[in-house]
């Protein structure tokens, strides 16, 4: 099918596309700031065009502990054209430090898993505390 | 089938699919672009920041629960038309919204006295009062338009219509109607807009007669 969207748009989705985990998009971002590549030199290093480059970030982002991982960066790799291995060895450098970063937070900043985890543990309680509420409410409806 | 329906189909199940890592992208390089210039010519929206984010984020969207999308109803493509929309109005209210609050805030300014005082003058860069007006009336109109058209199906074929769709498949797909010969397609399509049609002029007679 004809390709219908221009450098402009692709632009855009890959600025926002930054910002949503599931797409490459930031860890191309990211992988420039740990190098010091500027974002324009990125599409250099993996050799490919500025346009393939959009593409690539608008690309989901394979798990580097799947078992699928070097499959689907080939076939990533051959959509974009870039350099298959320089691009699995990005995604592994900045998998590798998003985990140093969550490591490195302290306990209680909110960016750290163990907040997240008491967030929701809280939630949890208060839900289940308003749903016995109810539940005691409808028994003593029924009694009556 | 047309290449397009099949392209739609097979990318569709892609997504759905979960394990096809160019299927997001390949969506961006053949749709963006179309949805953004759908959006541009059934809107006066001459923002084009916000149309562009509107179809990315429907198409964003899209990509992360494509289970949202049922291919019996409509057509892809047309889904995403009416999801950008969707989102496109809900950033134009936030949009006017705020500067309503900005021009609010900037006509008010402390006097040597201390006291809060009104001026008469109003941000030069806010839309100016008949373009907001406009704005406002453009979305309530919708919101009663919404009202009146309230099955899926028909909002469908009216945002066609609007868009000033005049392929015959398009609407036989929102309907459903594709297994039907193209004859009977034609027929069902004609007396669907013409329903329509006539609830739009029931619908203009009410809005007439509110304001006599």
């Amino acid at each position: 099918m004809e390709k219908q969207t221009s450098d402009d748009l692709l632009e855009r989705a890959f600025e926002k596309a930054t910002e949503l985990p599931i797409f490459i998009a930031g860890d191309l971002r990211l992988y420039g700031s740990l190098n010091e590549i500027p974002e324009g030199k990125i599409s250099s290093f993996l050799n490919c065009t500025q346009r393939d480059f959009y593409n690539l970030g608008l690309c989901k982002r394979p798990d580097p502990l799947s078992p699928l991982f070097r499959s689907q960066v080939e076939k990533i790799a051959s959509y974009a054209g870039v350099d298959a291995q320089r691009l699995a060895h990005l995604l592994r450098e900045t998998d590798s430090a998003k985990a140093m970063q969550v490591l490195q937070s302290p306990p209680n900043s909110v960016h750290s898993p163990g907040y997240l985890m008491a967030a929701r543990d809280k939630e949890d309680l208060s839900n289940r505390a308003s749903q016995s509420k109810r539940r005691s409410k409808k028994r003593k409806t029924k009694k009556k | 089938m047309a290449a397009k329906d099949q392209f739609e189909l097979s990318i569709h199940g892609r997504l759905l699919a979960g394990d096809d890592p160019i299927a997001s992208a390949e969506l961006f390089e053949n749709f963006q672009g179309r949805l953004v210039n759908v959006l541009r010519k059934s809107f006066w929206q001459r923002d084009e920041s916000l149309v562009v984010d509107a179809v990315t984020d429907a198409l964003f969207g899209y990509i992360r629960n494509p289970g949202s999308y049922d291919p019996e109803k409509s057509r892809l493509f047309n889904y995403l038309v009416l999801a950008a929309k969707r989102d496109l109005i809900n950033a134009v209210n936030s949009k006017v919204n705020r500067e309503k609050s900005e021009i609010s805030m900037s006509a008010v300014e402390d006097d040597q006295s201390g006291r809060n005082n009104v001026k008469e003058t109003v941000d030069g860069n806010a839309p100016d009062a008949s373009r907001r007006v406009r704005i406002m009336y453009g979305r309530e109109l919708e919101l009663k338009l919404l009202r009146e058209i309230s099955n899926s199906t028909d909002r469908a074929v009216l945002a066609l219509m609007i868009d000033d769709v005049r392929e015959t498949t398009e609407y036989a797909s929102v309907l459903g109607i594709t297994n039907l010969s193209a004859t009977e397609q034609r027929k069902q399509v004609k007396m669907h807009k013409d329903r329509i049609g006539k609830q739009l002029e029931r619908f203009g007679k009410r809005l007439r007669g509110k304001a006599n």
